[in-house]
């Protein structure tokens, strides 16, 4: 990368940032007007979580920028992903801060934590990711892998740390909106010569890099806009693998029954791939509730 | 008879059942909310659409339909030791390692021409099968919670109430499921079919299905019991709370037994259970899925559960007060 290559991508780097810092500490969020900013919403669901919540349009986001502290809990069949973040802004809409959570799967056990930053249309992550895992190993390099390839027991357990940024951009365009997603990862600990399952991308690794684009179009629905069903795309693609093109596609599905409580769910299944993984290798990683709660 | 009797006794009482009833939560404050709780239809009337009605009148839209009164007891304390303790089992049984010593192995019964007519030769095949049962043990499990309790309880029908309370009756239900098909996997230690293909050409010695914690773990079959068990939940609670009406109700039924024939059916094909695994699988969820739901349903029923003892009431009479009985 030239020295001016470089300049101009700091410079642009800044103004983002700088842009993302007034949005994160405007008064009001952009287009919402607070019905009925009154505090506190507490910690567990209260009356008003009865139905749709009619004062949805008040949520975490509608009082000042303030320090807070935040947290999701994700359950389903079979998963558990808590999460706290804290940071500085609204929570779950703009604000600055950090991210953490355990992983726990069938799969095995690790963590991430990381900055985040989310704005009206943008959200961003950096930060690693440890992963141990309870079955699969590394593997050795094919060009073309098996379900049987994967699921051996031959070889040490797969531990690896990945560095990972992620970045969404939200469109609205007609009645729904468009999401764009882009993010890369470094994987590291992979023994040199040998392959690894990336158990959250559920492909399989000739490490250290693989990216991800999604593209993701979704009918936006309801009185207050909280329901969400639309099409996604994935495309992933590991540069030291050839021929390792991954294409996923499925619905994305997002029902907010409250402003602390949400069904989710994701199906997107391979379409093109390498490997004859099957479900494994398919990203039908979420159905379930998602559970949000902020101080205030 | 009996039923006009009580209604006519019940005339006097009608503030206390209202709130035994759990017609009106916590929060109902409007005074419309208690006296029509003694209507004894379930629902579709305004009487009862009124008693969650001081719920947050949320209703986006004109088209809103009735709201949801629970009508049955409380999830107890006692309800929740049963709920861990059973979670407690069905997790220490997925940890523990199957017995060395097997009680049961190879096919019983009709097992063995099951299994000679309905396993593919190709290993992808089988393992296309296994992802399919996997998704509709999936669906099953989520069903009742996601579909039935949050998406048609909470959100279209309008009661939060109903919908904590169905939640917490399938994570009851499921938890006593997990730990009997837990228990019984650990202590039967049946090897599964595809067992004696390990270490041949088909199935090498160190693939993961070979491993002793996957290896014997054939009796009974888990995706089977858990998605029975769904199916019955599913059942249940659309017809004891008509969550849907006519005919919706019956087809939500009717989609959750397809859901889970087919995915114990699939764990045959797959080779990973024999039928008699699934049989018994199917068994013990319906058996659980029903059992326990109904021990909700049938111990507080207003009705029913009222009118099953004796009942002394004073009622006015001539020159005075009388006595009335039921029973």
């Amino acid at each position: 990368m030239s020295r001016s290559t470089l300049a101009v991508t700091l410079r642009f780097a800044g103004a983002l940032l700088l842009a993302a810092l007034g949005e994160v500490r405007a008064e009001q969020p952009a287009g919402e007007r607070n019905p009925d900013p009154t505090p506190p919403l507490g910690l567990l669901p209260t009356s008003d979580d009865a139905l749709v919540d009619p004062r949805m349009a008040r949520s975490w986001a509608s009082a000042p920028p303030r320090a807070f502290l935040a947290t999701t809990v994700d359950v389903g069949f079979i998963y558990l992903r808590p999460r706290v973040s804290f940071g500085y802004g609204r929570p779950f809409t703009s604000w600055l801060g950090a991210d953490a959570n355990p992983i726990v799967s069938r799969g095995g056990l690790g963590g991430y934590a990381g900055a985040r930053l989310e704005i009206p249309h943008l959200d961003l992550r950096i930060g690693p990711r440890f992963f141990s895992a309870f079955e699969h190993t590394y593997l050795q390099p094919k060009p073309s892998y098996s379900r049987l390839d994967l699921e051996t027991s031959t070889g040490a357990r797969a531990q690896t740390l990945t560095f990972e940024a992620e970045l969404d951009l939200w469109l609205r365009i007609g009645p729904g909106r468009a999401l764009l997603r882009g993010s890369g990862s470094y994987i590291t600990g992979v023994p040199d010569g040998l392959s690894v399952f990336e158990e959250t991308l559920r492909v399989i690794v000739d490490a250290p890099l693989v990216w991800r684009a999604r593209l993701a179009y979704v009918f936006v629905f309801g009185a207050y806009q909280q329901h969400s069903i639309g099409p996604a795309l994935d495309i992933l693609d590991v540069p030291k693998r050839e021929d390792s093109r991954t294409l996923r596609f499925g619905p994305m599905l997002r029902l907010g029954l409250s402003r602390r409580v949400e069904v989710r769910g994701s199906f997107l299944t391979t379409l093109v791939s390498p490997d004859r993984i099957g479900l494994v290798g398919g990203d039908f990683t979420e159905l379930g509730v998602r559970y949000s709660w902020a101080t205030e | 008879m009996r039923k006009a009797l009580a209604a006519v006794l019940l005339v006097l009482p009608t503030r206390a059942v209202a709130a035994e009833s759990g017609g009106a939560d916590a929060t109902s404050t409007s005074p419309q909310a208690v006296a029509p709780a003694i209507q004894p239809a379930p629902i579709q009337g305004a009487s009862v659409a009124s008693v969650e009605s001081s719920a947050p009148s949320s209703a986006p839209s004109s088209a809103q339909p009735s709201a949801l009164a629970w009508r049955w007891g409380r999830f107890s304390a006692a309800d929740y030791v049963v709920t861990g303790t059973g979670a407690g089992i069905t997790l220490a049984a997925a940890i523990i390692r199957p017995r060395a010593q097997h009680s049961l192995s190879g096919g019983v019964w009709f097992d063995e021409n099951v299994r000679g007519a309905v396993r593919p030769s190709s290993l992808s095949t089988r393992y296309i099968f296994r992802d399919i049962s996997d998704v509709g043990v999936s669906f099953a499990v989520t069903w009742p919670f996601i579909a039935d309790a949050l998406t048609i309880a909470w959100w279209y029908r309008g009661s939060r109430r109903v919908a904590q309370e169905m939640s917490l009756i399938n994570l009851e239900t499921l938890a006593v499921a997990g730990a009997i098909q837990g228990a019984t996997n650990v202590l039967v230690s049946r090897e599964r079919p595809y067992g004696r293909n390990c270490g041949t050409s088909q199935l090498p010695s160190d693939a993961l299905d070979c491993e002793g914690s996957v290896h014997y773990r054939s009796f009974f079959s888990g995706h089977s019991a858990f998605s029975f068990t769904g199916a019955a939940l599913v059942c249940i609670h659309h017809f004891k709370n008509e969550l849907l009406g006519p005919p919706w109700d019956a087809l939500s039924c009717a989609g959750g037994y397809t859901v889970a024939t087919t995915t114990a059916a699939f764990r045959v094909v797959s080779d990973v259970h024999y039928a008699s695994d699934v049989l018994t699988g199917a068994l013990v969820g319906t058996l659980v899925g029903y059992g326990v739901p109904l021990l909700h349903y049938r111990e507080n029923e207003a009705g029913s559960a009222r009118s099953s003892r004796l009942q002394l009431r004073l009622v006015p009479a001539q020159g005075g007060l009388g006595v009335l009985g039921i029973f």
